[in-house]
């Protein structure tokens, strides 16, 4: 029975406690997992997930060796390979990688943290189908023979459809903008996570270094997918409408592509490395039985890392003719890169130096991630030198180092974390026996595969052909690597046996098998799904506390929350900094909505991809309702004030006060929406000064007092929403200033629309007139997107979720129609600027 | 002396010193395209470059000067003596970073 709001919470049994939140947290069996939304269930899924796209990656990787072991070979023709190669290197590092990160995040980081769940369950859930549905459709188009085939990285003219006129690479930009779109929800929901909802007393100084990981990563997810995520929504305007943003004989450029993709591709393999960092120094220091040396400089480290990362770039474009100085600050900064990730690693090897080293299996392969990671490292500077790079670009050098900087950053860390918190996840220990040769093969395999193509890159074999000639000197070193190859692929086989073997046969796990001394260890395992059975207050850094001793008090309720109360699952909201208890939070319970609106997510995108637009945009419109839906089953239909919480405190619910999730997590989606618009408008200054066939041969003309109504009303709907905002709070209804900002939003988008079918040049005849059209949808989407906002407004107002304390929907609005109005009001005028800038450029000599 | 929170606008101090550095790289690749683009002189395009480059130290000085440089605050705890000490060795550790990447360049050749 479960305690009322009115009542003391009174102490019972840790059983009779642990029977209240089973069921309060339960998701029910058979389907009704489908409508799970718990970390625990979500991050296994994830987990699970990228492990089956590794090993279909995987196996694409062995075909391309089978076909590269010997000269001539004709196992694959050249347009398989190239599908094998691009579906290889694409489903490794979209569908592997990033979500392999992103479900150990969603998995361990709450459990770390001292919480019980993340902030947004139901968009943990819909992160995880759209993953999954993105998956299906690249892993389809593969079977069918239609994968995308021009290189994971899609480069243009050869992505354009005259050159690639098949729907290849529409799965690709397509599938990877799904996908990409689900892992930056995460990315918000992580940071939000981890500055708002840590135990109590768990300032950022006592927080678990991972945490700080986690934080930096999500925060560089944030910057670094938009600009891919612009690119290939630009590509995929360009090869649906034909408007010509990388065609450089309308004004076009191909290299345009290449820096939004490597801005994103960069950064990328630092969000794949950081997590795996966070990993390592969680675990190095249990092993070492002492505590982690440099916590300060690895954060400044991570920071240092995270910035220098976005720039540098153009590291994987020293060969397309860019100027000396140029290429000279990329290439120092591509340098200085490696000094804050030897600050790691001294920290690590300094750890290891301070205490006493236990060897076992994780320990196996952090010594495998050590000599790898440092290999791929050097050989990363070799190339960061620009004539060196010149000589190694586009060969299997290159080939060799991505491969030991991605396998030592990711593989072996993974493989050793897998070790280390399988007991958490199964509750079992492993038997070991395959284990230690299932290492040996892999490390062996692994380095026999890639050391060779170090020395046959050097060689001069080029990267991303299907066969060569025997004369060419190559023969033996790639007959060599693709028989490490299989060498490793029987490790990880066994690995796979070794774990099921575990799951199956293991011993039952003690509680805190490596004795550690990080949070998640002082739960029950495996995990229930309320992960804590009250919430513990931490007085100390929070991998330096002892989860023997904490978790009997936790489970006995002598923590916060040791209770449940109106079915709710609540968790504890803290201040961003010195971990202070703010505020309750009541976290959605089960539901399909998240299923729903990520299958219906996926029926627009697959009618985007057999251009059927007319269904793309109802289903577009489906989805929209489907979130305003998700709005009707969020909040309180009553002010509450202050409730117990336990341990003598009282505190309000996250509906009632300024701090809550909801509102840090719209900041920091619109740091994701502005990155995007500064390389859209990086993008149309970019052409501007760099790409042939400028200035087009009509002069550009926009309709100014039209361009002028459309500002003028963004604002004004800005305005309404403030107005909305201050009515509320005065303790009046809304209604009457939320309808008018509707309206006059309506108006905007009609204006803008009415730009959009006049833009001279055309869209399609000069890349001016394609930028123009970009720069309007993205007012017009906004724009309407903040008619979205209002019309929940509306509905949630009627039903009773508003009132002068609880105001989070309408400052939420009014944030939006703010970012809207700033970015309308600079995308209007840089096309209304377009006609001076075209002037300027006849000043050209 | 009883501890206050550090305030939460604080943590914009950890990415203020790096975010110099963005800034500079930015200014610095952007003036030398308006610069190759438009034939400035090599001349104008280095002290372009050059006085960017010294704008963006200042502009970490200051804020070292204004914020990292007193000592910290010990009203603001462990927390807030944490924080300084990271938000000091950033500022360091961009400052070290434009003068490498940015200021070899200054001596090389500007548009070929």
């Amino acid at each position: 029975m479960n305690t009322s709001i009115e009542d003391s919470p009174n102490r019972i049994t840790a059983i009779g406690l642990h029977r209240q939140l089973a069921q309060v947290w339960a998701t029910g069996p058979g389907l009704q997992r489908l409508a799970a939304v718990n970390h625990t269930i979500i991050g296994t899924r994830f987990m699970a997930t990228a492990f089956v796209f590794f090993a279909i990656g995987g196996v694409l990787g062995m075909l391309a060796r089978v076909q590269l072991a010997t000269p001539q070979a004709t196992f694959m023709d050249t347009e398989t390979y190239n599908q094998v190669f691009t579906m290889h290197g694409s489903m490794l590092l979209f569908l592997f990688a990033i979500p392999m990160i992103e479900g150990i995040a969603v998995y361990l980081t709450p459990k770390m943290l001292g919480t019980r769940d993340f902030a947004f369950p139901r968009l943990t859930a819909y992160g995880y189908w759209c993953y999954l549905l993105g998956g299906i459709i690249l892993t389809v188009a593969l079977v069918a023979g239609v994968a995308p085939n021009g290189g994971w990285f899609m480069y243009t003219p050869l992505s354009s459809n005259v050159y690639t006129p098949g729907i290849n690479a529409d799965v690709w930009l397509l599938g990877v903008t799904f996908v990409e779109i689900s892992a930056l929800t995460l990315a918000v929901e992580i940071i939000v996570s981890v500055l708002k909802m840590r135990a109590p007393g768990m300032s950022l100084d006592r927080m678990p270094i991972f945490g700080w990981y986690m934080l930096v990563t999500a925060l560089m997810m944030v910057v670094a997918f938009p600009p891919l995520i612009l690119g290939s929504i630009l590509l995929e305007t360009e090869r649906a409408f034909g408007l010509p943003f990388f065609d450089p004989t309308r004004g076009g450029d191909a290299l345009l592509w290449q820096h939004l993709f490597w801005i994103f591709g960069h950064p990328d393999v630092y969000i794949i490395f950081l997590p795996m960092a966070g990993v390592l120094s969680t675990m190095i220091p249990v092993f070492a039985s002492t505590p982690l040396v440099g916590y300060r400089a690895i954060v400044v480290a991570i920071i240092g890392l995270a910035f220098v990362s976005f720039g540098i770039w153009v590291h994987h474009m020293f060969t397309v003719g860019i100027p000396h100085l140029a290429l000279a600050f990329f290439s120092a900064g591509s340098a200085i890169v490696a000094v804050p990730t030897a600050v790691q690693l001294f920290a690590w090897l300094a750890t290891l130096a301070h205490g006493q080293p236990r060897w076992n299996v994780p320990m196996l392969y952090i010594f495998g991630f050590l000599s790898t990671f440092v290999i791929g490292g050097l050989t990363g500077v070799m190339l960061a030198i620009v004539p060196f790079d010149w000589q190694a670009h586009d060969t299997y050098f290159v080939v060799a180092h991505f491969h030991y900087v991605v396998g030592g950053a990711l593989a072996f860390p993974l493989l050793g974390a897998l070790y280390y918190w399988l007991p958490l996840l199964t509750g079992r220990t492993a038997i070991y026996r395959l284990s230690i040769p299932a290492f040996w093969l892999i490390f062996v395999g692994f380095n026999l595969t890639f050391f060779l193509m170090h020395l046959v890159g050097l060689l001069g074999m080029p990267r991303r052909v299907y066969t060569y000639q025997p004369v060419e000197g190559w023969v033996w070193l790639n007959l060599l690597s693709s028989v490490g190859g299989f060498i490793m692929t029987i490790g990880f086989a066994l690995v796979v046996i070794d774990l099921i073997a575990q799951i199956l046969y293991g011993r039952r796990a003690r509680r805190d098998p490596w004795k550690a001394a990080t949070l998640e260890w002082a739960m029950p395992i495996p995990p229930t799904a309320y992960a804590f059975a009250s919430l513990p207050s931490i007085d100390t850094r929070a991998d330096r506390i002892a989860p023997g001793e904490l978790a009997p008090s936790l489970a006995r309720g002598e923590g916060y929350l040791g209770f449940t109360r109106n079915n709710w699952q609540e968790t504890l909201g803290v201040h961003v900094t010195s971990g202070e208890p703010e505020q309750l939070i009541v976290l959605p319970r089960v539901t399909y909505l998240p299923l729903w609106t990520a299958l219906s997510t996926g029926v627009a995108v697959l009618a985007m991809l057999f251009k059927s637009y007319i269904l793309a945009l109802l289903m577009a419109l489906v989805v929209a309702g489907l979130f305003v839906r998700w709005g009707q089953n969020a909040g309180h239909f009553r002010d509450y004030g202050s409730l117990p919480v336990g341990r003598g405190l009282s505190l309000p619910p996250h509906t009632e006060v300024v701090s809550a999730p909801p509102w840090w997590a719209l900041n920091f989606a619109l740091v994701a929406d502005g990155t995007l618009f500064t390389s859209l408008v990086f993008g149309v200054l970019y052409l501007w000064i760099s790409a042939p066939n400028w200035p087009p041969a009509v002069t550009p003309i926009t309709n100014l007092p039209l361009a002028f109504v459309s500002v003028a009303a963004l604002f004004v709907a800005s305005a309404g929403a403030r107005a909305s905002l201050r009515t509320q709070a005065g303790g009046r209804t809304p209604q009457a200033w939320i309808g008018l900002t509707a309206l006059v939003l309506l108006a905007a988008i009609g204006a803008v629309a009415v730009l959009v079918a006049n833009i001279i040049p055309h869209p399609r005849e000069h890349a001016l007139g394609a930028t123009a059209a970009a720069l309007f949808g993205y007012v017009v989407l906004h724009a309407g997107i903040g008619l979205l906002f209002l019309l929940s407004n509306f509905m949630r107002l009627s039903a009773g979720f508003m009132s002068p304390r609880r105001l989070v929907d309408l400052r939420l609005t009014r944030l939006w129609l703010d970012y809207t109005a700033i970015t309308g009001a600079i995308a209007i005028g840089l096309v209304l600027a377009s006609p001076a800038l075209v002037g300027i450029l006849g000043m050209r000599p | 002396m009883s501890v206050r929170p550090v305030p939460a606008h604080r943590l914009w101090l950890l990415v203020l010193g790096f975010g110099a550095w963005c800034s500079a790289l930015v200014t610095v690749y952007v003036l030398h395209s308006l610069g190759c683009t438009f034939a400035w002189s090599a001349h104008t395009i280095r002290l372009n470059l050059g006085l960017a480059i010294l704008v963006h130290l200042g502009l970490i000085g200051w804020i070292g000067q204004s914020y990292a440089k007193p000592p910290a605050d010990a009203a603001l705890g462990p927390t807030g003596s944490f924080l300084h000490w990271v938000i000091v060795w950033t500022l360091l550790a961009a400052v070290a970073t434009i003068v490498f990447t940015l200021g070899p360049t200054l001596l090389l050749t500007s548009c070929t």
